[in-house]
């Protein structure tokens, strides 16, 4: 999904090469993320699809639609401002972190503070008591989809800026990076827990992990094994705790 | 054949389900051999499907006993990476001591994954991501140590190719069918009589419902255990079937298993929720999704598009077999 939103923002930026583009090739570009998440949350909400089943195969459409657009090559951006874009700071801090930032407070209100960001974890927390309560299930679902595909195009922006092209084969395992993320940040797979904090921490460590690694010198081969044994041992204790709990 | 697809699926449900699947199977096959010219139909191309698509049968198999439980197994492909290069390795011990060392290996990968799941009671999505990252990087590791550098591995530790009859394999036949689809219903067969023991009996009750298995005396733990190892062993196999196609050991093979494998793992009607799913379906799903690629490169469609019409009809197909089934 990244990849065919920067491949979109990338392809709309090339044939409108002027710089008042910029605007509606990114909007372009979020449109039609949001899109395809909508009809992600339409078939998860309207049929029996199980939501791993829809989304791998929206993983297959957006690649390969990314794949048809591109002609299988990247696209490379020349507008300077967008590009510089990518590489602005603001007060020190690079724009695509204050866009993180911005990003996860909305959500961390939305979530804690809103109606409707109460029913998703009331969803994830029971299905049947949510419906039971009145929550109208399946247009907070296609609500949560668009929302992700929203979020994406927004990735899919902020990496087309910082690479000044798009890659059709690009962001090969954000789809699994981001859930393991979520996981470590203490979120559950059977749904109804998970905060936008938890998540940024395990996003952090992620990135944290990563650039020890390479700062330490560590072989590439083993950074994978050391990585893996790391979330499998943040993950356990979490879970240890949480059986311990449980059981008292 | 009724008693054939009774031994591999067990309740009148499953029967139903799987007509649903053979029926689109059947539409793709007659759409293939029509728009194809008859290309589609030749034993050469039929062949080729076969030894294209033998390690994909081997390894959904024991994704689908993972998936019975409840579970999934993301590190099918990393697993199959590592014994690739495990056999290439160990050529100097013999063809039979170079399986031995991959199987075990990948057994011990299950070993973990499975404990992991069982005892800790991670999440097995999270556990097998992790795992594949683990394995992608043992690979890595195992390259490097016979001195390729984390590329692909040609020679064993000695310094040894491989022999010449193991990579002659994929071209044997007897009389006509490929030897790689021996392997493949032998497998099938062995998978669909474990489930015929009482342990493996037993993965359906954990899946559809682990608390009451365990409450109903079902050893819960041994059967979860169980299904991740055997799913690591037969993607071992898959890593050696891979070897012998493409002569060579590639850490980086497999990176399409393991979603290729769930996919048709849900074709064939199982249920990612876990309970529900047989051996014929999934069989039939591999061979959907098999004829599907055979098909788009027959007819030339761009293989740009190709992921594209792949995911399209994941979707249509999971949808007509879920219309009726169990809700997630």
């Amino acid at each position: 999904m990244v990849a065919f939103t920067s491949i979109v923002v990338a392809v709309l930026m090339r044939n409108f090469a002027t710089s008042g583009a910029i605007v509606p090739a990114v909007v372009g570009g979020l449109v039609s993320a949001t899109f395809l998440g909508v009809i992600s949350g339409l078939l998860v909400s309207r049929t029996r699809i199980p939501p791993f089943v829809v989304t791998l195969g929206m993983l297959g459409i957006a690649r390969g639609l990314a794949l048809l657009i591109s002609d299988a090559k990247p696209v490379s951006v020349e507008i300077e401002s967008f590009v510089s874009f990518g590489r602005l700071n603001v007060f020190g801090f690079p724009v695509s972190a204050l866009l993180l930032i911005a990003a996860a407070v909305a959500l961390f209100i939305f979530l804690r503070h809103r109606r409707l960001g109460r029913y998703i974890y009331a969803i994830g927390g029971s299905e049947e008591s949510a419906r039971l309560s009145g929550v109208d299930i399946k247009n907070v679902k296609l609500l949560v989809y668009a929302l992700s595909g929203l979020l994406t195009g927004i990735g899919g922006v902020i990496w087309t800026a910082r690479l000044s092209s798009g890659s059709p084969i690009g962001a090969n395992s954000y789809e699994l990076e981001s859930i393991a993320a979520v996981i470590v940040g203490g979120g559950s797979l059977f749904g109804g827990v998970g905060t936008v904090t938890g998540t940024l921490v395990g996003v952090v460590l992620f990135g944290a992990i990563n650039s020890i690694l390479n700062l330490l010198g560590i072989s590439p081969y083993w950074q994978g094994t050391i990585k893996g044994v790391l979330i499998l041992l943040a993950v356990a204790l979490g879970q240890i705790r949480r059986n311990g709990r449980n059981r008292s | 054949m009724a008693t054939l697809t009774r031994f591999f699926s067990r309740s009148s449900v499953d029967t139903r389900t799987n007509a649903r699947t053979l029926a689109i199977l059947l539409g793709l096959v007659l759409f293939a051999s029509a728009f194809s010219e008859g290309v589609f139909l030749q034993p050469a191309n039929l062949v080729n499907l076969i030894n294209q698509n033998a390690l994909l049968i081997v390894i959904a198999t024991g994704q689908l006993l993972v998936i019975a439980t409840g579970g999934i197994d993301l590190s099918v492909g990393a697993v199959m990476a590592v014994s690739s290069v495990m056999v290439v390795l160990f050529q100097d011990y013999g063809l039979a001591g170079s399986f031995a060392a991959a199987i075990l290996l990948a057994a011990l990968f299950g070993l973990v994954s499975g404990a992991l799941v069982t005892y800790i009671r991670l999440p097995a999505f999270v556990v097998t991501l992790a795992t594949m990252q683990i394995g992608y990087s043992v690979s890595k590791i195992l390259s490097d140590w016979g001195g390729s550098r984390g590329g692909t591995v040609y020679n064993s530790l000695g310094g040894a190719g491989i022999p010449t009859g193991f990579a002659d394999f994929y071209k044997a036949s007897l009389s006509g069918i490929p030897y790689p689809l021996f392997i493949c219903l032998g497998f099938l067969i062995l998978i669909a009589a474990y489930l015929r023991t009482s342990n493996g009996h037993f993965i359906y009750p954990v899946g559809g419902n682990d608390r009451a298995a365990f409450l109903s005396g079902i050893p819960v733990g041994r059967v979860r255990i169980a299904v991740y190892v055997i799913s690591a062993v037969l993607a071992a196999v898959g890593g050696i079937l891979f070897v012998a196609r493409v002569g060579l050991g590639d850490p980086q093979a497999g990176t399409w298993i393991a979603l290729d494998s769930i996919a048709a793992v849900s074709i064939g009607g199982a249920s990612l929720s876990g309970g529900v799913g047989t051996v014929f379906g999934t069989l039939i799903g591999v061979v959907i999704l098999s004829v599907l690629n055979n098909i788009m490169n027959l007819l030339g469609v761009p293989p740009t598009l190709q992921p594209a019409v792949k995911g399209l009809v994941i979707l249509i197909a999971v949808y007509l077999n879920s219309a009726r089934g169990k809700r997630l």
